[in-house]
């Protein structure tokens, strides 16, 4: 390939937040990650590793979130993530049978068929554990696993120091125990960034962050080349700023691509749609109709959903094609536009949440294999590139403060500051000092005291992960985001005040590390 | 083009906005029985403060108002801007007060200024003007807002290059392109539930 004009860095936010609920045999919230393991995770890795075996050059930097990392590796969730895979693809089966003389819905029933087996190749292939199947990839130099905060805490809410510093020093560690080295990059939750935290990230080794585009635009003193180079910070910690243009060509929601009339309905499901007594053994315990993940119909336009049209996943894939030449036309065009301003070759930063690709659209991850051949086979002026690589060719670069900023609404703190949620902090900023005090006051514990002072960093650092916050402003599962908060709190003080007093009862301490068993090695000196 | 920095105007006085005290949030304390103020930065106008006063607190900081100042004495936040100042308690570029019920515990205050570092004092105001602390908040600085008036010397650009760059950067589009996956999907949920005969009958074939 000749020398490109410029770098496309994608960015793919793969988080969600701990949930693991060994004291029930069924668990309602469990399903956001098996969903995203069959829509998404499993589908990326696939994609990702087939890419690699045709030798087509891509790049993708990846946070897998400790929380999430946690999940991938806990047996417990991954049994169970098994079952409802073979139940699932017992489903796919009948369905094949049932729609076998339909004409209009027998490709799509045999789509899911072979989708499901594809995650169970998957799974057998790592023995359940697929975080193997990232590390190779990164290994083998064709992703870049970055960090994130530890559960995903946002960290400009925070009062105390120590417990940022100990969101970062955790995941570190954790980073490491999945994936044998230290992590060079970090995607801080949210994309939440104040200054200081920059300080921590260099105490740690951590090369480089990123921030919402305003973060750089707003930077002292003025970014020379806006978002399209990263500006260090006075620490020498390097910034990325995100991308706006090709944000809002995927996300938007008039011109975005994932509303597509051709693209498959996301809000129609065959768990409302078939005969009570057919489906039911792929419900919940509770019998309640709910999404279980096959559908047949597409998006078809702003038609109620009695409406919709049967899904053609031909025609899905070719729209999916179309899309990624879109989309790399017009990357192609900006990097060209840009290039003659600027006097280096410059680098396109696209973030994205994971999830987007397969789960919320479920023709995301053959977008991103369409994406990632077209760049590679029919043109020139852009490469993809991971921000270590770009640090490596561009090692010189301006010295400026970015700006606090984030990338929820409006581009500031309130989706995790507001009227819904404001008054978790008093709690959480308690705890951070209690968490703070009680570690130094022993430095060196032992025993029970050890299991007891680690198993509150752990219920701190579950209550602070901001998706709780975040849904809390969203309106929906409020009572499971207030429970998760509030329970946390209640089980980090009970274990505070244990520890004050001298008195620690054994068998809470156990059964919480069971419960809340995030972290295994954790230390909790990590406040200090 | 952003916002000139700065441009908005200060608000001298605000009034309370009445906020029930949250106390018993399944099951957590209303307070921790400190005498606290803390304050933390929500967007580059507003910052969030939450505070806690002990009874006994109270009653000493009610105390030290002269006796002939207790009645009519009310609390009051006094939100300093502090930018560029070692703060003494006196020496705040200005304030601005709002009367609050003390028992209310949380505040979201307007500051009316960008790119200002702000400090908040909860305690007693007298009809006569006194002022008695009972707790005083950490600096919180808001976010940065708008492009910096600061060039730098070695990655000198020119002007129109450097706006032009801008605009390429989004700089138009701040804070209107940041869609998370969550409010794009309640969005088109919201926009289904809201055409005619939505929803499909359970049974009704595939």
């Amino acid at each position: 390939m000749r020398i490109p004009k410029g770098y496309w860095c994608p960015v793919l936010h793969a988080h969600l937040p701990y949930v693991r609920h060994p004291e029930y045999p069924d668990f309602l919230e469990e399903d956001w990650f098996y969903e995203g393991l069959t829509e998404t995770y499993l589908p990326l890795l696939a994609i990702f590793e087939n890419l690699a075996a045709e030798g087509i050059h891509f790049r993708v930097t990846m946070t897998i979130t400790p929380t999430l990392a946690g999940m991938m590796s806990d047996e417990l969730l991954m049994g169970r993530y098994r079952e409802r895979l073979v139940k699932l693809s017992e489903l796919s089966l009948k369905e094949v049978e049932r729609l076998k003389d339909d004409h209009d819905f027998l490709r799509t029933a045999e789509m899911y068929k072979n989708i499901l087996a594809d995650c169970r190749r998957l799974m057998d292939k790592y023995r359940g554990r697929i975080l193997a199947g990232f590390r190779n990839l990164q290994d083998s130099g064709h992703i870049e696993i970055i960090t994130c905060c530890a559960t995903h805490g946002f960290l400009p809410l925070m009062t105390h120091r120590d417990a940022i510093a100990a969101q970062i020093r955790i995941a570190k560690r954790d980073y490491k125990r999945h994936f044998g080295r230290d992590p060079r990059g970090i995607w801080l939750a949210e994309c939440a960034y104040s200054g200081g935290i920059e300080e921590i990230l260099r105490d740690e080794g951590i090369r480089f962050f990123f921030v919402e585009a305003h973060g750089i635009l707003y930077a002292e003193p003025r970014p020379k080349y806006g978002i399209f180079a990263p500006l260090y910070c006075p620490g020498g910690v390097a910034c990325f700023g995100r991308d706006q243009e090709s944000a809002h060509q995927v996300w938007s929601s008039e011109i975005g691509y994932p509303g597509d009339p051709s693209y498959r309905e996301f809000y129609r499901d065959v768990g409302y749609d078939l005969d009570y007594d057919y489906i039911k053994p792929y419900l919940h315990e509770d019998g309640v109709r709910r999404n279980v993940g096959i559908k047949y119909y597409r998006v078809t336009g702003k038609v109620p959903l009695d409406g919709k049209m049967p899904y053609d996943p031909a025609r899905a894939r070719e729209q999916a094609a179309t899309h990624a030449g879109n989309f790399l036309f017009n990357r192609t065009k900006q990097t060209e536009h840009i290039s003659s301003v600027i006097d280096r070759r410059p680098i396109v930063v696209s973030p994205f949440d994971a999830e987007l690709f397969g789960h919320w659209w479920f023709e995301g991850p053959m977008f991103l294999d369409y994406l990632f051949r077209k760049i590679h086979y029919d043109q020139n002026v852009i490469k993809c590139i991971t921000p270590t690589e770009y640090l490596d060719i561009y090692p010189k670069n301006q010295i400026a403060r970015p700006a606090a900023s984030s990338w929820g609404d409006k581009g500031y703190f309130e989706v995790w500051l507001n009227g819904s949620n404001d008054w978790i902090y008093r709690h959480l900023h308690k705890a951070e000092e209690r968490m703070t005090q009680t570690a130094r006051l022993n430095r060196q514990a032992a025993g029970l005291t050890r299991r007891s002072i680690n198993q509150m960093a752990r219920e701190l650092m579950l209550a602070q992960s901001s998706d709780w916050a975040f849904i809390m402003t969203t309106g929906t599962m409020v009572e499971y985001a207030m429970k998760r908060t509030v329970g946390h709190i209640r089980r980090f003080t009970k274990l505070y005040e244990q520890v004050r007093d001298r008195s620690i009862d054994g068998a809470y301490v156990a059964e919480l590390e069971r419960r809340d068993n995030i972290f295994p090695d954790i230390d909790y000196r990590a406040y200090l | 083009m952003v916002k000139n920095p700065g441009s908005l105007t200060l608000t001298k006085t605000q009034t309370a906005r009445t906020s029930i005290p949250r106390a018993d949030k399944g099951g957590l304390p209303g307070g921790y029985g400190d005498t606290k103020i803390v304050a933390l930065p929500r967007d580059p106008l507003w910052i969030y403060a939450y505070w806690e006063i002990n009874p006994k607190d109270m009653s000493a900081t009610m105390k030290k108002l002269p006796p002939k100042s207790r009645d009519g004495a009310a609390w009051i936040l006094r939100v300093h801007d502090i930018t560029g100042v070692k703060f003494t308690g006196s020496n705040s570029v200005t304030s601005f007060d709002i009367f609050v019920a003390p028992e209310s515990g949380s505040w979201h205050i307007n500051c009316g200024r960008v790119n200002r570092v702000w400090c908040v004092d909860i305690g007693l105001s007298g009809p006569d003007g006194i002022f008695v602390l009972a707790a005083r908040s950490n600096a919180v600085p808001t976010p940065r807002f708008g492009i910096s008036p600061i060039v730098d010397d070695k990655w000198g650009i020119v002007e129109k290059d450097f706006y032009r760059i801008m605009k390429l950067s989004g700089a138009d589009d701040i804070g209107a392109g940041s869609f998370s996956t969550a409010r794009l999907m309640l969005e088109r949920w919201k926009e289904l539930m809201s055409l005619p005969s939505s929803g499909t009958k359970a049974g009704s074939g595939k």
